[in-house]
């Protein structure tokens, strides 16, 4: 027998109360003319006002009143016997992990339900056993820790919670957040000293849940258990059963980042046996939601990790979902497939402003070129304009007749018709050879590389350095020109000016420092163009044996401007011959549009929040993105904010294929869009089980582990006094009032007897 | 509203207990006029009282013949004088006579005194003596002096209807003055509640003994007084000196009225020792009853 709260007992010292209360309350003496007066008057220690206790009885029952009052409080409880339920909290938790929707054999019934169904089942069960006076909780647990139904009498607030359309599925996180919501649960009971506190964990008790344990939740499970000691009890129910076989992805990427068009696509894919038994995957691929009629199948031993490479080709362009998938599936879907983005690249288009030639026409191709070249050859390569190679060596492909190649797709202009051309359809606008512009044909660049894009200066022989300057470059840090350096003039370079072995540090030349990679030392230039001044912020790509920069770059804003000091003519120098110059061109044209940065596969894990970074010039006019599910047209978009970095920021989301794109304006997805894949947690797929030694050793207290088919019985035996208590002082109440009442009338019959003296 | 008739003390059913019985003197008097009650004095009466010898100048009617003829010497026969008699009430009117008694119904001390002296005075006079009043607290407030007659007692009637508790007491020094009033032997009826000091008090009365006075002492108090029997926390207020008391009646009672007991016991030893008579008179008494069983034991003794 014992008080569940005995703290309440300290109100016994309030029985002093109404005994002071008796012996200092002030009555009404009455004042009475007395003649014998000097008789009582002569004893002064007699005379001398004491206290005295009157109305003994009515005292006694004030007593009796508080004393039942506090044991009421303080409830006494036995284990002998019970007149009720004793009081208890249940906290239910309920593993809402990736690993929960793995199908068992339904104990209850033909088929299979999932170990979700069953935690929910169990939990409407022991939520059942809650009585009125007890109170109830139900925590899901994930990634995130959700308290769907808060502590509070009875069970009804919990079982519809557990009907809440939110949690009758199974969340895609990670079981990391078990702990998490363990430790709230613990938190809901703490302090509740009185009564039983029962946190039950329903789950299917994967190591992994425990691998990584936060110190603050085991600090605060631990003080929960410091407050509560013997009073909490912390039952993890195993609903596996055991079970342990499952085959899974736990990862899947696109075999070098990027597919050409024309290319095959190689998905990378890591398959697992995490088993115990050696199992046989069979393994499709399927693109755009199309499954690969062909299987590949591979043995996994038990603990086997494969991984396995399913191709397809691509003959377009295409912005789409390649899915791998275990063709005859397990008991735990979540991990049966995996999803990546596949981004066969799309056409770069770069604008080539020829100021070389006024005459050239917008579409001008190199067959103009070819009825030249018919001559002589060397006339012919005395015609031939730098513009007109580089055209030709950025897409060799197209330009003798094949859709694949380079994907970089190049028109020429003049000068004079740049301000007809829709400069937001390229990526990139080289001016070759150009002096001059018209004053909004500059505006317009400069709005073109300040919102994202790339501006590509040749500093070829025929660009007059005094017009040039005057038109593009600035000194003034405040008000930037277009151009990274003053154009100086035409050097010419006796004996021809080399490359150093090692030209420069920038991403745009890293593969030729291996020589194999390319060959720079080949490249002499016998003209070239003298750069006396760079901006202020820009700086050297490439710089010659002799120190001189023969290329620079400078941020503008959100884009950049790269000048080369070079031209690509035959007569200045020897480059346009060399081998190494088309994939120079190739990866500065890369470089210029970003395709040398390494970005992250757009592969997250569910309900984990992440940044990815959205500088592509496609969302380069956007302040905010929006973030869709593929094929579920009736879900809300979310709309994300770009951050200063060009990146947003992902919040937690369950697993799917989301699209991310500009805010739609007319209800469709236009323009530019981005394949986003989300992934349950890897770590789900993993069926390695702990025990109750374990968690005892892991979470710092003792726990109690039992299977979903072992007697659960969590009533606390014994009850409370308190029902009695609170008839007793029905009764004691009764009486104190009937008392009162007697002794009220007592009082004024006796005022009256005795007058109003 | 009419005013209360000066007789209102004179109770019927007092003065019919009172039918046949008179008060006589325990001792001499001294009267002015012949009456029954024995004076110091010789006189004419049928109560012979003894002989003595002759002397020239004594009248011959006066000589026992008898004895001449038996002894053949000449004897005078005395006879007692009987003389009227002078009753004084001496009645205290202080502030504690004034008490009003728990029980509204009762008289307080000053009107049950008033009650007393009426009786006492209709008594006298109605047996042809001289009755007369004093009041005092401190000293002497009024004074009827002893006269015969039913319009002295009317008079005096009036003087007890207007009477008023107030001030204090003190016994000695006040019967002292009195005393020095009274010019003639007679009965002193003291009507008071004795409250000032056994020393005050004995020594008053020792001065009344003293100038040969038959003093009936009426020793006065409230029942409340007696039983008290108060119970709730009270607040006393001296009635004399205005001194307040808070107490509990309950813890003191005991103390109290051994107190009480102890200073009736003293008054009436001072009394006795005086030669006083003494009566201690609760006024829950029937009056007639009270005075009636004083007479009757007067009587009695007189015997």
């Amino acid at each position: 027998m014992n008080f569940l709260f005995p703290a309440m007992l300290a109100g016994l010292a309030a029985l002093g109360v109404p005994i002071a209360l008796h012996l200092i309350a002030k009555h009404k003496f009455p004042i009475r003319d007395f003649p014998t007066l000097r008789l009582l008057m002569r004893d002064e220690r007699t005379n001398t006002f004491a206290p005295r206790l009157i109305d003994k009885w009515q005292l006694l029952l004030r007593l009796l009143i508080l004393t039942l009052l506090v044991l009421a409080m303080s409830r006494l409880f036995t284990s002998g016997f019970s007149f009720a339920p004793a009081p208890r909290n249940l906290v239910v938790v309920i593993d809402g992990s990736a690993s929960m929707a793995m199908s068992v054999k339904n104990p209850d019934g033909p088929g299979k339900v999932t170990l979700f169904e069953l935690a929910r089942v169990k939990a409407r069960d022991l939520l059942g056993e809650i009585d009125d006076s007890s109170q109830s909780a139900l925590v899901v647990a994930a990634d995130e820790t959700r308290v769907l139904s808060n502590l509070q009498p009875g069970s009804t607030a919990a079982l519809n919670a557990l009907d809440d359309p939110a949690v009758t599925t199974p969340t895609n996180g990670s079981g990391q957040g078990l702990l998490n919501a363990i430790s709230v649960a613990g938190e809901l009971v703490r302090g509740r000293r009185e009564v039983k506190s029962q946190v039950v964990v329903l789950t299917d008790l994967r190591a992994t849940a425990f691998a990584t344990r936060n110190q603050k939740d085991l600090e605060r499970l631990a003080r929960a258990h410091a407050d509560l000691g013997e009073k909490l009890d912390l039952v993890f129910v195993d609903l596996s059963g055991g079970a342990t076989d499952n085959l899974g992805f736990a990862d899947a990427r696109i075999r070098g980042g990027q597919v050409k068009v024309g290319d095959d696509a190689h998905v990378l894919a890591r398959l697992q046996n995490h088993g115990t038994e050696t199992r046989t995957a069979k393994l499709q691929l399927a693109v755009s939601n199309q499954p690969d009629p062909a299987i590949t199948e591979v043995r996994l031993e038990p603990g086997e990790e494969v991984v396995v490479d399913l191709t397809t080709p691509v003959n377009r362009s295409v912005r789409t979902i390649a899915e791998v998938r275990l063709r005859d599936g397990d008991d735990l879907p979540a991990d049966d497939s995996f999803s990546v983005p596949l981004n066969v690249d799309e056409t770069r288009r770069v604008l080539i402003v020829n100021g070389a030639s006024q005459a050239v026409a917008e579409d001008t191709s190199l067959s103009g070129l070819g009825q030249t070249a018919t001559e002589t050859v060397a006339s012919a390569e005395e015609t031939v304009d730098g513009a007109t190679i580089l055209r030709y060596v950025l897409n060799p492909g197209r330009e003798i007749g094949r859709a694949s190649g380079t994907g970089i797709d190049t028109t020429i202009t003049s000068p004079d018709a740049l301000a007809g051309q829709a400069l937001s359809r390229f990526e990139l606008i080289v001016l070759y050879d150009v002096t001059s512009l018209p004053t909004q044909a500059v505006d317009d660049l400069n709005t073109f590389v300040r919102q994202g894009r790339s501006l590509l200066i040749i500093g070829s022989g025929g660009v007059n350095p005094l017009q040039f300057n005057r038109l593009f470059f600035s000194a003034d840090p405040q008000r930037p020109g277009l151009s990274p350096a003053q154009l100086g003039n035409d050097r010419e370079s006796a004996p021809a000016l080399g490359l150093p072995a090692e030209p420069g540090n920038h991403d745009w030349l890293a593969p030729y420092r291996d020589r194999l990679q390319g060959d720079l030392a080949t490249i002499r230039f016998t003209h070239t163009r003298e750069l006396p001044m760079l901006a202020p912020s820009a700086s050297v790509m490439m710089a010659a044996a002799d120190g001189s920069p023969l290329a620079v770059e400078m941020p503008l804003e959100k884009g950049r401007v790269a000048l080369l000091a070079f031209g690509f003519e035959l007569d200045r120098g020897n480059i346009a011959r060399t081998r190494i110059f088309p994939s120079l061109m190739w990866r500065l044209v890369d470089s210029l549009t970003g395709r040398l940065r390494v970005l992250p596969p757009d592969v997250l894990t569910a309900l984990q929040p992440a940044v990815l970074d959205v500088s592509e010039p496609g969302f380069a006019f956007a302040t905010q993105l929006e973030l869709s599910v593929v094929g579920d047209e009736d879900s809300q978009p979310k709309l994300l904010d770009i951050g200063a970095n060009q990146t947003v920021i992902v919040p937690p989301l369950p697993a799917g294929v989301y699209q991310l794109s500009k805010p739609r304006v007319t209800g469709a997805v236009a323009g530019h869009t981005r394949n986003i894949t989300i992934h349950a947690d890897p770590r789900e797929s993993d069926m390695a089980l702990t025990d109750s030694a374990a968690l005892g050793t892991e979470l710092g207290l003792p726990v109690k582990v039992i299977s979903l088919t072992d007697p659960l019985d969590l009533k606390p035996a014994g009850g409370e006094f308190w029902r009695i208590f609170v008839w007793l002082l029905v009764i004691a109440y009764v009486a104190e009032a009937l008392t009162g009442y007697l002794l009220s009338a007592r009082r004024e019959k006796q005022r009256i007897a005795e007058g109003t003296a | 509203m009419s005013k209360p008739a000066p007789t209102r003390f004179l109770d019927a059913n007092t003065l019919r207990s009172l039918a046949g019985i008179e008060l006589k003197a325990r001792l001499l008097v001294e009267g002015m006029y012949a009456s029954r009650h024995r004076s110091p004095d010789y006189g004419y009466s049928v109560e012979f009282m003894d002989h003595r010898d002759y002397a020239p100048g004594d009248e011959m009617r006066t000589i026992d013949w008898k004895m001449l003829g038996r002894t053949e010497r000449y004897y005078v026969k005395r006879f007692e004088m009987e003389s009227n008699m002078d009753v004084v009430t001496l009645l205290d009117v202080s502030g504690s006579m004034g008490y009003v008694p728990e029980d509204r119904s009762r008289l307080s001390k000053l009107e049950y005194g008033c009650y007393l002296a009426a009786a006492m005075c209709h008594l006298v006079v109605h047996q042809q003596d001289s009755s007369g009043l004093i009041t005092f607290d401190t000293e002497m407030r009024d004074f009827l002096p002893p006269k015969q007659g039913k319009r002295h007692l009317f008079t005096i009637l009036s003087k007890l209807d207007g009477l008023k508790a107030g001030g204090a007491s003190d016994l000695g020094p006040t019967l002292k003055t009195i005393v020095q009033r009274l010019k003639r032997r007679g009965v002193v009826m003291l009507i008071t509640d004795c409250h000032s000091g056994i020393e005050s008090v004995v020594d008053g009365i020792r001065h009344l003994v003293a100038r040969r006075h038959d003093v009936i002492v009426v020793h006065l108090l409230d029942s409340d007084e007696v039983k008290f029997p108060f119970q709730s926390l009270t607040s006393f207020r001296d009635l004399e000196t205005g001194a307040q008391l808070m107490t509990d009646p309950l813890r003191l009672r005991k103390t109290y009225l051994d107190r009480l007991e102890a200073f009736r016991a003293e008054v009436k030893e001072g009394c006795a020792g005086a030669g006083a008579d003494y009566r201690f008179v609760d006024t829950s008494e029937p009056i007639e009853t009270v005075l009636r069983d004083y007479l009757l034991f007067r009587r009695l003794r007189s015997r």
